[in-house]
């Protein structure tokens, strides 16, 4: 018999039991942290500040490691800590134990409990803009498109395949370096396209299959749209003006059908269009204006008046208004 | 043989209970001995820590505005406010008082108006907020504006003078006049935006402090206590303060004014099961709307009354949130990082200028209505089932889903404390920002591929200019520019428009329709009439306040 053997026989001993004040993730990336915090009792109350708990891997390697460092109503916590998740797919589990403890004529036994954690490909996700619209046929245009990464994955020089409705590809681009502005790693790249040769409403998708990558990372997809219309030949200027004062509204969102335009300093918006005949409406914060038609045969100016809207009268909600009732 | 079947010599039950609970030293025994109910007994061996003639209970606009009156009949006063201060939601409203009846400030400005007047507005039968009423309380109130204005003034109540439009009347009589903001800037609850209500509920605490009434505040009253259970007198409350309980007696009633029932989502849901804990409350957190006075008052007989007016869908029930990504955003109520409640709300949110740059989903990623539409059918829809089968009931989280561009037109800063990071979330495309939603009432995660798919759909709407799906007319702007933002724009409630039943003075009416003597309500907490806010309040508490301060003593 050993002298720690002799000394357990003679040593009080206290049965501890580990459980988890903040249990890991069901699910987590491949690769990613595992975040836990573990609690170890007593039988007996006692402080066992200072100690260690660690997770431990079924070959008997030690993934991690916290110190307990709070004790309340007979529990000791540890901190948050983390340990990292495997870099493959599946499910994985652990020990989380805490070591025997020989103190001076009193041991506390080993306490242990197992965990169990499915590590997934990292999900990546697509974003699309700039996609103007509408665009001539056959015109060339440009549009921007970025790819993330559930954790945060460096995803530059991975390509993005641009499809069209049958599932082609029509083009593709290499995701740049920089993450875009106000991101933390969505990685985006220019793509210049071409507009289909027919007038109509036309739609595109976005595909993202990452590869070489260490970790493993699903794909994803994304889809846009924009109008194609014939090449223009007219030019329609709108002035948009405040109703009974006649000054001009800049930034008016002006409105012909599926032609965009935003109104100057002037309060002029211009647009290049084919003839036709279109329902023409400005949108202002604060401002109204009945929609109109407009015949465009040859250039024309025309002058739209915005109506204020009166900001709503916080009390109005309650009170009513006879003439609206009925 | 006695003629007397109780007996020779017998103790006035009266009596008896009036020297016992003075004394505080009646026994169960000894009551039983002189033939009282076991039950009527027990509110006779009652330690009373306060006493007052008047209990007024809230010291909210409706309370303040009892005590003022009853301290004006000469009665004493006690009041018990759980909050840290007073108030209510009085002093987070804008103080346009709705009163007319061809008071003075009417009078000055030449605006005809009578109570009549007043009386056909609030009965007329073509509008859901008025053919509910309770008649003979409509008739009282009518009467009793011009003078509750006066008594205002009496008060030290000061107006701006600005006589606001004449909505609100099928004569179009001007009737809505603004108090002037309180004065004192650390006193004010939701400072900078014009929140007048404090210069009311301010001068009317200003004036009941001077003539002695005594507020305690941090008291949350725990129950009402009656002779009985179903039968005999109110004779005082019992509020908890510091862990503690104590009984505060009223000589001649109780008044309750707790603020309404909007916070209490187990009663509230008595007219609504749609109104699950997902829907937050105007003015919270600096008032519950706890909905106190109506359960207490209902634990000891009490009926609600005119509950049509509920559930009507006219005024200021459920609407649509102003400021989005903060858990409070009602309407015109902004609080703002210098209020003494801002670590309480904890963001100001972002005003909602153009509802052209939102879009609105519900917790499953979904659009559901056209979001330039606050109308209570936009609020039907927002409330509607959403498909998560362990929650059928109310409509869950509701998110506007906004893009980088949107914060650029609407010149917001998504970013606290302008936002709540519980009630707001952002991403770099939608399917991060659908995993990045973390919020207590989001039970289910949204799924990413449903709110790509949503604003994908959306977005074809704005090229072609047409929302197939809700009709949002001229859809105009498409959500695409990262970073993607979503932020909490859930329907939000706002007035309790039914209550307790009460007589024309303000007494409450029990399950039998008869008076439960010394229990009187008003405000939020009455039913009979759907006038939103302070007109009402005032005009009922003070109503209250006049009785109850005038009525005899209880003699037991």
């Amino acid at each position: 018999m050993s002298d720690i053997d002799r000394a357990d026989e003679h040593a009080r001993q206290h049965p501890t039991r580990v459980a988890l004040s903040r249990p890991p993730a069901a699910e987590v990336d491949a690769g990613a942290d595992i975040v836990l915090k573990v609690k170890v009792s007593c039988a007996r109350g006692c402080d066992l500040r200072g100690r260690e708990v660690e997770v431990v891997a079924p070959d008997g390697a030690v993934a991690g490691r916290s110190p307990l460092t709070d004790f309340a109503d007979n529990d000791n916590e540890t901190t948050e800590f983390a340990f990292v998740a495997p870099d493959e797919v599946g499910e994985y589990s652990w020990t989380v134990v805490f070591l025997k403890d020989h103190g001076k004529d009193l041991v506390h036994e080993e306490g242990r409990l197992p965990i169990t954690v499915r590590t997934l490909a990292h999900d990546t996700s697509l974003a699309v803009w700039s996609v103007p619209s509408p665009i001539v046929i056959e015109h060339p245009f440009r549009i921007q498109v970025g790819a993330t990464c559930s954790a945060g994955c460096n995803l530059s020089g991975k390509e993005i395949q641009i499809l069209d409705e049958a599932g082609a590809s029509i083009a593709h681009a290499t995701l740049g370096d920089t993450p875009w502005e106000g991101t933390r790693a969505l990685y985006w790249t220019d793509v210049d396209l071409v507009a289909p040769g027919a007038e109509g409403s036309t739609s595109r998708s976005i595909a993202f299959a990452p590869t070489e990558l260490r970790l493993p990372h699903g794909g994803a997809s994304a889809r846009f749209g924009f109008e194609t219309v014939k090449p223009p030949q007219h030019w329609v200027a709108v002035k948009v003006v405040q109703k009974e004062v006649g000054t001009p509204v800049e930034d008016a969102q002006v409105r012909l059908g599926v032609y965009f335009a935003y109104s100057d300093a002037e309060g002029v918006a211009k647009v290049a269009m084919p003839p036709g005949t279109y329902s023409l409406d400005v949108l202002k914060t604060g401002f109204d204006a009945p929609s109109q038609v407009l015949d465009v045969c040859d250039d024309v100016t025309v002058e739209v008046e915005l109506v204020v809207v009166p900001p709503e009268n916080p009390d109005a909600h309650w009170l009513f208004d006879p003439t609206k009732s009925r | 043989m006695s003629s007397n079947p109780q007996g020779p010599n017998p103790v006035s039950r009266r009596r008896f209970l009036k020297t016992t609970v003075a004394n505080g030293t009646a026994g169960i025994a000894a009551a039983a001995a002189v033939g009282l109910h076991p039950k009527e007994a027990e509110a006779a061996d009652i330690k009373w820590d306060q006493t007052a003639d008047v209990v007024v209970v809230g010291a909210g606009v409706s309370g303040l505005a009892c005590a003022c009156a009853a301290s004006d009949t000469g009665a004493s006063v006690i009041m018990i406010e759980e909050n840290f201060d007073i108030g209510g939601r009085g002093i987070m409203s804008g103080g346009s008082i709705q009163l007319g009846g061809g008071h003075s400030l009417q009078k000055k400005y030449g605006t005809m108006d009578s109570a009549d007047m007043i009386f056909a507005d609030w009965t007329r039968h073509d509008h859901p907020a008025s053919r509910y009423s309770d008649r003979d309380v409509v008739r009282k109130f009518a009467d009793e504006n011009a003078a509750t204005f006066e008594f205002l003034l009496a008060h030290g109540v000061q107006f701006t003078g600005r006589e606001e439009d004449g909505s609100g009347a099928s004569t179009n009589a001007g009737r809505t006049y603004q108090t002037v903001e309180w004065h004192i800037p650390s006193q004010l609850v939701a400072p900078h935006r014009g929140r007048n209500g404090s210069g009311l509920v301010r001068r009317l605490e200003e004036s009941a402090r001077k003539a002695g009434v005594k507020i305690l505040l941090k008291h949350s009253m725990t129950k009402i206590i009656r002779e009985a259970p179903l039968s005999g007198r109110v004779l005082g409350v019992t509020a908890r303060t510091g862990g503690k309980d104590i009984n505060v007696r009223a000589r001649k009633g109780v008044y309750v004014g707790t603020g309404g029932n909007c916070g209490n989502v187990n009663f509230r849901r008595t007219f609504d099961p749609r109104l699950t804990e997902e829907y937050q409350q105007a003015c919270a957190p600096y008032a519950r709307q706890s909905g106190d006075a109506e359960v207490l008052a209902m634990a000891i007989g009490a009926s609600l009354w005119a509950t049509a007016l509920q559930t009507n869908e006219s005024g200021a029930a459920i609407t649509k949130t102003a400021h989005i990504g903060c858990q409070w955003g009602y309407g015109q109520l902004v609080i703002e990082t210098d209020s003494p409640i801002f670590h309480l709300a904890r963001a100001t949110g972002l005003t909602v200028a153009n509802w052209q740059d939102v879009i609105m989903v519900n917790q499953a990623g979904k659009r559901f209505w056209n979001e330039l539409d606050g109308s209570y059918n936009f609020i039907a829809a927002a409330m509607a089932y959403n498909g998560d089968p362990n929650k059928l009931n109310g409509g869950g989280p509701i998110w506007a889903i906004f893009d980088a561009d949107a914060v650029v037109r609407e010149r917001w800063n998504p970013t606290p404390p302008n936002v709540d990071p519980l009630y707001f979330a952002s991403g770099a495309t939608l399917k991060e920002l659908a995993a990045n939603i973390n919020n207590p009432y989001q039970k289910r995660p949204m799924p990413g591929a449903v709110l790509q798919e949503t604003v994908e759909r959306y977005n074809s709407f704005v090229t072609s200019g047409v929302d197939s799906d809700f009709k949002k007319p001229k859809p105009g702007f498409k959500i695409e520019k990262p970073p993607f933002y979503a932020a909490w724009a859930t329907p939000i409630l706002h007035d309790s428009l039914t209550g307790l039943r009460v007589n024309t003075d303000q007494q409450v009416i029990d399950i039998f329709g008869k008076v439960i003597p010394g229990l009187y309500t008003g405000g939020e907490s009455m039913g009979g009439l759907a006038q939103h806010g302070l007109g009402r309040d005032l005009v009922s508490g003070r109503l209250a306040g006049l009785h109850a301060g005038k009525s005899s003593p209880s003699s037991t």
